[in-house]
């Protein structure tokens, strides 16, 4: 189950430059990829477009060597998960039933769900420590439990892969490593290929096999962690004075400099 | 309020609600008259009113009660606005409109069936257009759908008040009525006519409960979650506007069955589409069968229109529940 | 001794024709009672009328003072000669410009909400205004007695309401001996509105040798309930027909009246509207034309 992308344009309509310019990645099962970019450099659409939620003006995203839009929905949807970090307020419901839309893929209209469907959720319950919350409403969970939820859910699906946009965005410290680790320990287990949008240069250094630089709708720098989360390429890529300091077993850390400390 | 068998109250609901409006009425008929007329027996006169005009009306009042509640439904997961109701999308100006052509016209002499046909042309020319003008780059924007659904009942009204002015007083009369909402003269034949629309409709409605909770998430999230999302979106306003259109063509305009009967049972039993419109088609149905039984209740000879009972009694009970309910 | 006698002359003789006529002059004011409460004062009877009530403008030509009429309403359509008086446009609601460009000395107006503004506006430009309410019998008399005032044609009112009476008396006798049938009286559909005991329709019906089914309720045009028609079983349907109003739907045609016995036995009787539903000179023969529309033995037919 390969996901990629070839040649890669992507211009939205009324902006001057494109979102995305010439873009070709391809990801391997069982990795875990990290894409790092400033603001406005193409992240979260180049997200959307693997997922098959937006349609390119050149090139196309492909999963298992078909076109992303040609696949109908509920099959690609068997097979790649995506969760963003906002969502609309869905009515009142049960954290169990919310995980449960997950199963949708799998169920058609009047079909109630089978003991198999039930302890597929109960499993992504289980793995997202979301057990004990399981009748509560999702209205009453804290931002970090409801991510928690949109990743069981994205579990419950049971997909070869997982694509997730910023999804530590509302975590603390801890409750972002906690993530972050939970992630890398189910992509081992399940053998999922996980491509996480970020903006945390430590997070992606220490979990991630491979990293993608983006900047200005283009791949500004992709391999493993160290040799692509440079000064040179970051200050490059975020257009800021950077200093990167690599501590052994905790990563990289980049840390901004002042303009003005800087000839 | 959970799981507190929510159906069997549903159905008693439903079922007491038909009684009341099989006993309802100037003729003073009881459920001793009822009983004695199913059995075969009962006077002339007693068999007709409870076979051929009471029976009709109650039946009627439950198909078209719940027609609107399951196209309320529909149109509150497709606009994800709780406030949404049948009629917005132009299905009442536009029903209004062929009524009132066929009226001034004096087509609607022709036959008995006339006016519930121009009325039906009406709203779905209406639909037609709104939903045309909606379709933004082979999408259908909702947002858009929502003010281009008021801008063309403004317009379409505008239209009416032109032709009731200009034409016969007469016309003028039977349009106001007509508006009000009358389920006055409905026979077998139309009621047979509403359940071949009605049903199959809601059927498939039924069906598109799980997309419609995927939708209820955002488009982005359903489509992610495997939704086929222009369909379920077109499915949605399909159904939702078919299933009000016959129902304005029957009866005319009825107002907050729509809007008050899916809303209120989601503030009581959660809104799982699964539920919600099964629920909304029985508890409709009742609401309606109730509010018919009171249009022709012992007020003497004369005949309150429905909609004025739906929305005296509707807005109260609604308030209620929207203070009791907001705990979630 | 003769001179001082006739220095008393031109007083005497003034003093004589004031005394004689002076009665005269102050009799030749009018003060007529409109149905509002309103009194309004006539020094000589008026002459420019804009009558606004198709029924009072039938009177006004009755009562052979047609030309004292300078407008009518568009409704306005007997007898044949008032097609050549100016057409002012709305009964209810009037265009107020065009009834003043006839100058106006006197305007007619039915009673009613939506005239309650065009009546104030008259009363702001000093233009008379008499308010008519024309809705039950005894309201005929009344009118045409004070239309006989205001065009000084007293004798030719007393002896237009003796000859309705006649007529209508006329039509009691004969209808005398005759069955009395039930009659639901179907003024419009939908939604079903037939007359009540408020309507002077009810009244005609009695005079016609008949009983108006929904006579138990005081408004003049009730809604009613087609269960509530069904109840009452009524003998026959008068279904009222207009020249200018062709949407009507025959109650042959209704979906569920075809249950009705005075359907399924034929007998739905069918008038002219335009005849019946005008309160004016012709009520008399109105009552001949329903007579015997619920009494076809009258006419030589089968009932």
């Amino acid at each position: 189950m390969t996901l990629q992308l070839a040649g890669v344009s992507l211009t939205y309509a009324g902006s001057q430059a494109p979102a995305l310019a010439g873009v070709d990645l391809v990801f391997e099962p069982g990795t875990h990829t990290a894409i790092l970019g400033p603001n406005g450099a193409g992240k979260s659409t180049l997200l959307r477009v693997l997922a098959g939620l937006l349609s390119c003006d050149e090139g196309e995203a492909m999963l298992d060597g078909q076109n992303a839009r040609d696949w109908s929905r509920r099959e690609f949807a068997r097979r790649v998960a995506f969760v963003s970090s906002e969502e609309e307020n869905p009515f009142p419901t049960r954290v169990r039933d919310y995980v449960a839309l997950g199963r949708n893929p799998y169920l058609d209209g009047w079909r109630a769900p089978s003991a198999e469907d039930k302890g597929v959720v109960t499993f992504a319950l289980e793995r997202t420590d979301l057990l004990f919350l399981a009748d509560r409403y999702v209205g009453s969970l804290s931002a970090g439990e409801l991510q928690r939820a949109r990743l069981a859910r994205a579990l419950a699906q049971q997909p070869a892969i997982l694509l997730l946009d910023e999804p530590t965005v509302h975590l603390d410290l801890g409750h972002e490593f906690a993530a972050f680790e939970m992630l890398a320990q189910l992509a081992g287990e399940l053998s999922l290929t996980v491509v996480s949008v970020t903006h945390n240069v430590n997070m992606a250094s220490r979990f991630c096999g491979r990293v993608v630089l983006i900047a200005a709708g283009r791949v500004v720098a992709d391999g493993a962690p160290e040799p692509v989360l440079t000064p040179e390429n970051l200050a490059r890529a975020f257009d800021w004075p950077l200093e990167t300091f690599v501590q052994p077993g905790l990563g990289i850390v980049a840390l901004p400099v002042s303009r003005r400390s800087r000839p | 309020m959970n799981s507190r068998k929510p159906y069997a109250i549903l159905v008693a609901f439903v079922v007491v609600a038909s009684l009341t409006g099989l006993i309802s009425g100037p003729a003073g008929l009881g459920l001793g008259d009822l009983v004695a007329v199913l059995r075969g027996g009962g006077d002339q006169q007693a068999r007709l009113i409870l076979l051929e005009i009471r029976a009709p009306r109650v039946v009627a009042a439950l198909l078209i009660g719940a027609a609107l509640a399951v196209s309320g439904g529909l149109f509150q997961a497709l606009l994800r606005n709780p406030l949404a109701e049948p009629y917005l999308l132009g299905v009442s100006s536009g029903a209004a409109l062929g009524a009132v052509l066929a009226l001034v016209t004096g087509f609607a002499a022709a036959s008995g069936a006339m006016l519930p046909l121009a009325a039906m042309v009406g709203s779905l020319a209406a639909i037609g257009v709104v939903f045309r003008v909606a379709r933004v780059a082979g999408e259908m924007d909702t947002r858009i759908l929502i003010l281009a659904g008021v801008v063309t009942s403004a317009f379409l009204s505008a239209c009416i008040t032109l032709l009731l002015v200009l034409g016969p007083a007469e016309a003028l009369r039977s349009a106001y009525f007509w508006t009000l909402g009358s389920l006055s003269g409905v026979s077998w034949g139309m009621n047979f006519i509403l359940a071949v629309y009605s049903l199959p409709a809601t059927f498939f409605a039924f069906r598109l409960a799980r997309d419609l909770n995927a939708l209820s998430l955002g488009e982005e999230a359903a489509s992610a979650l495997g939704t086929d999302v222009e369909r379920a979106k077109r499915t949605a306003f399909v159904i939702g506007s078919l299933l009000a259109a016959v129902t304005v063509a029957v009866a005319g305009i009825i107002g907050f069955v729509g809007l008050v009967v899916p809303h209120g049972v989601r503030l009581l039993w959660g809104g799982d589409h699964r539920r919600l419109l099964p629920m909304s088609f029985l508890a409709g149905g009742g609401v309606l069968a109730f509010a018919d039984a009171a249009a022709r209740g012992p007020w003497g000879p004369v005949e309150i229109p429905i909609g004025v009972v739906t929305a005296l009694v509707g807005v109260p009970f609604f308030l209620v529940l929207l203070r009791r309910g907001t705990t979630r | 001794m003769l001179g001082w006698v006739s220095r008393l002359i031109p007083p005497a003789v003034t003093a004589a024709i004031v005394v004689v006529a002076g009665p005269a002059v102050l009799s030749a004011q009018i003060t007529i009672e409109d149905d509002l409460g309103r009194h309004v004062v006539f020094s000589e009877p008026p002459c420019r009328i804009v009558s606004l009530i198709p029924a009072v403008t039938e009177i006004v030509f009755a009562l052979r003072a047609e030309r004292c009429l300078v407008g009518r309403s568009m409704y306005a359509d007997h007898p044949a000669g008032v097609a050549s008086v100016p057409d002012v446009g709305q009964a209810i609601g009037a265009d107020v410009e065009k009834v003043l460009a006839r100058r106006p000395d006197l305007v007619l107006l039915i009673a009613g909400t939506d005239n309650a503004r065009t009546v104030e506006l008259f009363e702001r430009l000093g233009i008379a205004s008499l308010v008519f309410r024309l809705n039950r019998l005894p309201g005929l008399r009344d009118t045409i007695e004070r239309m006989g005032r205001v065009l000084d044609r007293e004798n030719e009112a007393d002896s237009l309401w003796n000859s309705i009476e006649r007529q209508l008396d006329s039509v009691r006798q004969r209808t005398t001996n005759l069955r009395i049938p039930t009659v639901y009286y179907d003024i419009a559909y939908p939604p079903a509105i037939t007359v009540g005991a408020g309507s002077y329709l009810d009244s005609l019906i009695v005079i016609a040798g008949g009983r108006n089914a929904f006579h138990g309720v005081s408004s003049p045009s009730p809604t009613v309930s087609l269960e509530a028609i069904v109840l009452r079983d009524p003998d026959i349907i008068v279904h009222p027909i207009s020249r200018t109003w062709r949407g009507a739907i025959h109650p042959t045609k209704r979906p569920l009246w075809r249950g009705l016995r005075a359907v399924t036995s034929g007998h739905v009787r069918e008038v002219d509207a335009d005849l019946l539903h005008r309160l004016g000179p012709r009520i008399g023969e109105a009552a001949r034309h329903l007579a015997e529309a619920l009494h076809p033995e009258l006419t030589g037919q089968r009932p």
